[in-house]
């Protein structure tokens, strides 16, 4: 697989390619005929579904069109209702066309445009014979347009000669449009006088009706010229070599000729003089395909891509589903389980705002009872009285609880045998307890019987 | 008018959208049943974490009320209590006790009292004072303390005047639940 398949039919026959692009070159693989009634058997057993198709319409409609200047679907608006001006009969057109130039008649600018045109229906009866069978046509071109496809973009205005048999195709290239192709009949054997003649007849008539002049003549194909030629083209001649095209060995050089045009509908369009036609949006080639056919190709290339991608999309779902039904399982599984858990929630939290509420009742009352303990103990001011009481002799104590504090009175007597040192033994005591946090407020001591009174606070340490 | 020929495809195409369709209608519900399912049960497991926290936390209530209780008697008993700690104190060796009956105030009982010990060691009446307040309940709340010694100096004459003191909790709340 993998070929291109090129046909041109014509005559009743088949003219069968089998063509193969390889490293930019097109390399035919195998070429055969058929005649026209053996082509469903022929399409019934072959196994490529795209098929490039050549054919000879006897009804192909040519001439050159003077239109008011016009560019795009204008020009073609104005194209089609020219067609359909000189052929009333004909409802549908396909066509293609070359703009040849721009002149002036009664200081009016015009247009000239060479158009070629097929009756819709002629196309149709082709395309519903391989639709029937399933094939695709990839590309329609008819009669000897093909021979666009192997043409090169030329420089100066050229004229290019193909011959099959007693078939001749005049065609007068220059810088990628198509100003002339004209079909002649001469010699089966070779180019002979009468065909030097139809050529410089081409020249003279290029050079007079078109205003171009070509300097050229290319002989598309290996072409046999008479040895014995009485007449002289005017201009010269050449070949014109197609390196992008090469024969299995199998095959001989000279079918080139014969299957020159299955070949070149098979031929990619990229450095052919129909690539200026592809700026126009549509491929030379696909001109001559119905609209509709075009949509019904791309709709049916859509429904293939995108089964594809729904399929792959099916499959991937399909996988995805049961791992996501399983997880929904584990989830509805432990659903359960928790709910099982959590139906006495509700039991619970009242017996937890209950116990919450008689705890606040507690906690105040709590918080006082703390608020007591705090309060510093008496025990507290009896130790630091007695740590500190060194050389006195304490005979009351009093202590009565004020607010934020301990008040007390201490009643004593002094140690000691001289007036000084009962002084100083009474002041050690009082910085001793000034020491411990206690403040002394007043003092009433008798330095001659040694007795005092001392009164003071302790601060609550809470 | 060339769509004839796919017929059959275009069948078979809408066939797979069909399926297509409900594929990704179903999967999408189970997505979407099994996230909404998932919040759910995250949702009861919070739920389940809550209720394991509530649980240990009524234990913990109880085991505070319970202590509690001893420290806050319930209305009816707080003068029982109050007596009972009387009669721990009146168990002091050398101490002796005036008794003044109960006043009650808003949520408090109280009952003043007037106690007085003799001693022939300081020690010894450090160790009641702290005694007196050391983790008993109802709490004994000193207002004075007067300490003399005796004429002969060989004992201490100590005056506690102080009352017991309970809070108490309004509506005869029993504990437990």
């Amino acid at each position: 697989m993998g070929h291109r398949v090129g046909i041109s039919i014509e005559n009743g026959s088949l003219k069968v390619v089998y063509t193969k692009q390889r490293g930019g070159k097109t390399i035919v693989e195998e070429v055969f005929n058929i005649q026209e009634q053996g082509v469903e058997d022929y399409l019934r057993s072959e196994k490529n579904r795209e098929f490039y198709l050549n054919i000879h319409f006897p009804d192909l409609f040519q001439d050159t069109f003077v239109l008011p200047p016009a560019r795009g679907k204008a020009l073609q608006l104005l194209i089609e209702r020219e067609l359909h001006a000189q052929n009333p009969d004909v409802s549908e057109w396909l066509y293609s066309y070359f703009i040849t130039g721009q002149k002036l008649t009664e200081a009016q600018p015009q247009t000239e445009v060479l158009v070629f045109a097929i009756p819709r229906a002629s196309v149709d009866r082709y395309l519903h014979i391989f639709l029937g069978f399933g094939k695709k046509v990839e590309a329609l071109i008819p009669n000897y347009l093909p021979l666009l496809n192997l043409i090169p973009e030329v420089d100066t205005p050229s004229l290019f000669v193909f011959r099959r048999a007693e078939d001749r195709a005049v065609l007068l290239c220059y810088r990628g449009v198509l100003y002339l192709l004209r079909r002649l009949r001469g010699s089966p054997l070779w180019l002979d006088d009468s065909d030097i003649q139809s050529i410089n007849m081409t020249v003279n008539y290029s050079r007079q009706r078109l205003g171009l002049v070509p300097e050229v003549v290319y002989l598309v194909g290996q072409q046999e010229v008479s040895e014995d030629l009485s007449t002289l083209p005017v201009i010269p001649l050449s070949s014109l070599v197609t390196p992008s095209v090469e024969f299995s060995q199998s095959l001989k050089a000279t079918d080139m000729v014969e299957y020159i045009l299955p070949i070149a509908t098979t031929l990619k369009r990229r450095a052919s003089l129909l690539s200026p036609l592809l700026r126009r949006g549509v491929p030379q080639e696909k001109m001559f395909l119905p609209g509709d056919y075009r949509f019904y190709r791309n709709v049916n290339r859509y429904l293939t891509v995108s089964s594809l991608l729904m399929a792959v999309l099916s499959a991937f779902l399909v996988a995805v589903l049961p791992v996501k039904l399983n997880e929904l399982k584990t989830v509805r599984d432990s659903i359960n389980m928790l709910r099982g858990e959590v139906s006495d929630i509700r039991q619970i939290n009242a017996v937890y705002q209950r116990e919450f509420q008689k705890w606040k009742g507690y906690e105040e009352k709590i918080q006082t009872l703390q608020s007591l303990m705090r309060e510093t103990s008496p025990a507290e001011f009896f130790i630091k009285v007695s740590e500190t009481a060194s050389g006195i002799t304490i005979d009351q104590v009093k202590v009565e609880r004020q607010m934020n504090s301990l008040s007390f009175t201490i009643k004593g007597r002094v140690d000691g045998e001289g007036l000084l040192q009962r002084q100083r033994t009474l002041r050690a005591f009082m910085e001793s307890l000034s020491s411990t946090g206690i403040k002394i407020s007043g003092e009433t001591f008798r330095l001659d019987e040694g007795t005092f009174i001392i009164a003071g606070t302790l601060e609550e340490m809470r | 008018m060339y769509f004839y020929i796919i017929k059959k495809k275009l069948i078979l195409y809408l066939l797979i959208g069909v399926i297509v369709s409900a594929l990704i209608g179903l999967t999408t519900i189970v997505i979407y049943e099994t996230e909404l399912l998932s919040e759910y049960r995250t949702m009861l497991q919070v739920i389940a974490g809550k209720r394991e926290y509530m649980l240990k936390e009524i234990e913990r209530i109880r085991g505070n009320i319970q202590k509690a209780s001893v420290m806050v008697p319930v209305n009816t008993s707080a003068e029982e209590a109050i007596l009972q700690r009387v009669d721990q104190i009146r168990l002091m060796p050398g101490l002796s006790m005036g008794l003044h009956g109960f006043v009650r105030e808003d949520d408090t009982v109280k009952m003043p009292v007037t106690i007085t010990y003799r001693t022939e060691e300081f020690l010894n009446l450090l160790k009641v004072l702290q005694r007196l307040r050391f983790n008993s309940y109802p709490l004994f709340y000193y207002e004075s303390i007067i300490v003399e010694a005796s004429p002969s100096r060989d004992s201490l004459q100590c005056t506690i005047k102080g009352y017991l003191l309970t809070p108490l909790l309004q509506g005869g709340l029993s504990s437990g639940g």
